[in-house]
């Protein structure tokens, strides 16, 4: 699955996202990671899973106090 | 924005303002160089501070200060040694959701990176076993760094939060500017409908055989009265999960005893005869549920939490309603019909009685066998006592048989098991205001890795009663090495123990032992008369097992036996 995070662009927040998903078992396929000037890191994640079906990925993502917003990407986008 | 704003002072008397604005009376720390300017204006701060005998105490005694109190613990350490001293504490709330704030000094910004003396990774040793970490390196970022720490920790599901703040924060200068209370903004979750809801009730109310399982989150939200109306409006008995334990009166009709690994027998038979179980904050841990695909074969589920992430995560879950747990029992419960289940309470107790086998005080033979030690000191000081048990047997002999009333009465470590946890909890407890005694069981194996903090115990004041079992060495491994490992025992004796007497009283704690059961209640009454900290060294058995027992990964149906009575005892 391919995610868009908002991400609070601040020291530790990136490395405890995945902690959480190597954590958690979801396997990192790409990252590209973006300041956007305010504050804010844009990433476009890919990930597998595995058994986790993806509402609970959200679920557990969202725990991130440092995530601003998650938006799953289109099939479109992912390919792009 | 308060009363002298703008005017200018350090980043250490920031953090001593927002500690005091946040109504934290109370912090346990151990002071180092890169936290001593926090430590200079404590002194002058208006706020009590524990000086602890090592750092993994001040988490233990900020974590039962929190779970006593439904507050927040603060703990204090230095940078380095100090912090990563925090990181079992941590793991150990992190783990029951229990809300700690943790102030970690650094390194000066300027020598981050440089192999410092006492410079370690805070932020990173500790982002896996924290719900959230700060890392602080202006003066000016101090006020709504810790206003964010403490929203964070005490939000949501709570845990614990670590700021960690380099020692030119501490000393800097910067304009106070208190930014109020942090709320964090809301995590989507699963909208709860009506329609949701009403799925539910009809699922309850067309249960034959409902159980509840209460768990952590039933006191973590305050939901014990909104359980309890719900239970009895819908006739249903409640199971407790090891912190559940308090969160529904044990002395109550439908109150049925704790469920899992050495839970009740008859309660987990009623869990693997129950056609529903309404789960309320607890998550289907594997203590609970032994192997899931055998777990309730028979039962819809209905899981009331409030972490999205946990609905679903371990087994299938026909209804799940997210939110606190006190705002969907009182919306279930609205317009479920009231329903009298006597069958299935009547057959319920017919296990429990079968389980039993016969009154509790007749297989009381008075000898000197720990369950039973535990629960002479639960017939006398259970019902007035706020209790803290360490991890093994004695935890779960306690646990077994004891009849908690209350909430945030067991103090326990229950998702990490943490050894060492329950005499520094204890400590943390008696700063919660609570008006309750405070007693510590322990096994001479867990006494040790925290039995420093006797001194701490001694120089507070605090009247702490300790009640420890000395079977001579570890005996939850003993027996997981004797029922699984063909008794082969491999690193569990401990034959040379300190002289657990001698030891108290050489930190100035009245101290008495304990070897015939006749001396077990005198001892009690005598330690409780005296208006200060007494310990009891009780020497039991070594050859004891805790039963009833389902074997890690096997199935509530293939629970292990007493092997003389067939029973749970």
């Amino acid at each position: 699955m391919t995610l868009h995070i908002q991400l609070a662009d601040r020291e530790g927040a990136l490395e405890r996202l995945l902690s959480t998903c190597r954590r958690r078992g979801f396997a990192l396929r790409s990252l590209r990671a973006e300041p956007t000037g305010d504050g804010v890191l844009a990433l476009h994640l890919s990930l597998d899973p595995g058994a986790a079906p993806a509402e609970r990925v959200l679920a557990v993502l969202h725990r991130i106090h440092d995530i601003l917003g998650i938006a799953p990407a289109t099939a479109a986008a992912a390919a792009a | 924005m308060n009363a002298g704003a703008y005017a200018e002072i350090t980043g250490a008397e920031a953090i001593v303002r927002i500690l005091r604005a946040e109504g934290v009376d109370t912090v346990f720390g151990y002071p180092g160089g890169a936290i001593l300017p926090t430590y200079d204006a404590l002194r002058d701060g208006g706020i009590h501070h524990v000086l602890v005998r090592h750092e993994q105490g001040a988490a233990h005694m900020a974590d039962g200060y929190a779970r006593a109190s439904g507050r927040v613990g603060v703990a204090i350490a230095t940078s380095g040694p100090g912090a990563t001293n925090l990181v079992t504490g941590l793991a150990t709330a992190l783990m029951d959701s229990i809300p700690i704030v943790c102030l970690t000094g650094q390194v000066p910004s300027a020598a981050i990176g440089t192999d410092a003396f006492q410079e370690a990774d805070i932020l990173g040793l500790v982002t896996p076993v924290t719900k959230h970490a700060i890392l602080v390196r202006r003066a000016a970022d101090l006020p709504a760094a810790l206003r964010e720490a403490f929203g964070v920790a005490r939000s949501g599901r709570p845990g614990p939060v670590v700021v960690d703040i380099t020692k030119d924060a501490q000393t800097g200068r910067t304009r106070w500017i208190d930014p109020g209370p942090y709320t964090p903004p809301a995590r989507p979750r699963p909208a709860l409908s009506d329609a949701d809801l009403d799925r539910a009730r009809a699922a309850i109310a067309g249960a034959e055989r409902p159980l509840i399982l209460c768990g952590h989150g039933v006191t973590a939200s305050g939901a014990s009265g909104a359980l309890r109306a719900l239970a009895e409006w819908a006739d249903v008995p409640v199971a407790c999960t090891l912190l559940g334990i308090g969160a529904f009166p044990a002395g109550h009709r439908l109150h049925l005893g704790m469920m899992g690994m050495h839970g009740h027998a008859w309660v987990n038979r009623a869990i693997q005869e129950a056609d529903l179980l309404l789960a309320v904050g607890m998550r289907f841990d594997d203590r609970v549920t032994g192997d899931p695909s055998t777990f309730a074969p028979g039962a819809r589920i209905v899981h009331v939490e409030l972490d999205p992430a946990e609905i679903g995560k371990v087994l299938p879950t026909e209804f799940g309603l997210c939110g606190d747990a006190r705002t969907v029992l009182d919306a279930l419960r609205d317009g479920l019909p009231a329903a009298r289940r006597t069958a299935w309470r009547a057959h319920l107790r017919a296990i429990e009685e079968a389980e039993r086998g016969q009154d509790p005080e007749e297989l009381d033979d008075g000898s000197m066998s720990a369950p039973l030690v535990l629960r002479e000191l639960g017939r006398l000081v259970g019902r007035d006592a706020i209790v803290a048990t360490d991890v093994g047997q004695h935890q779960m002999w306690q646990a077994q048989s004891w009849a908690h009333d209350r909430p945030r009465t067991l103090l326990t470590s229950g998702g990490l098991g943490t050894m060492g946890f329950a005499l520094p909890a204890a400590i943390g407890a008696t700063f919660a205001g609570r008006p309750e005694e405070v007693w510590v069981v322990v096994g001479d194996g867990g006494f040790q890795m925290t039995a420093c903090e006797l001194s701490t115990l001694m120089q507070e004041g605090r009247t702490v009663r300790i009640l420890l079992i000395n079977n001579g060495g570890l005996g939850m491994v003993r027996q997981l090495q004797e029922l699984f490992y063909d008794d082969r025992r491999v690193a569990v004796a401990m034959p040379h123990q300190p002289d657990f007497v001698l030891l108290a009283a050489a930190h100035g704690v009245r101290a008495t032992r304990v070897t015939e059961r006749s001396e077990l209640a005198p001892a009690i009454a005598d330690a409780r008369a005296h208006a200060g900290p007494h310990l009891i060294e009780v020497v039991v058995p070594e050859s004891e097992v805790v039963y009833p027992m389902v074997p890690n990964g096997g199935s509530l149906s293939a629970m292990l036996r007493h092997p003389d009575t067939g029973r749970s005892r």
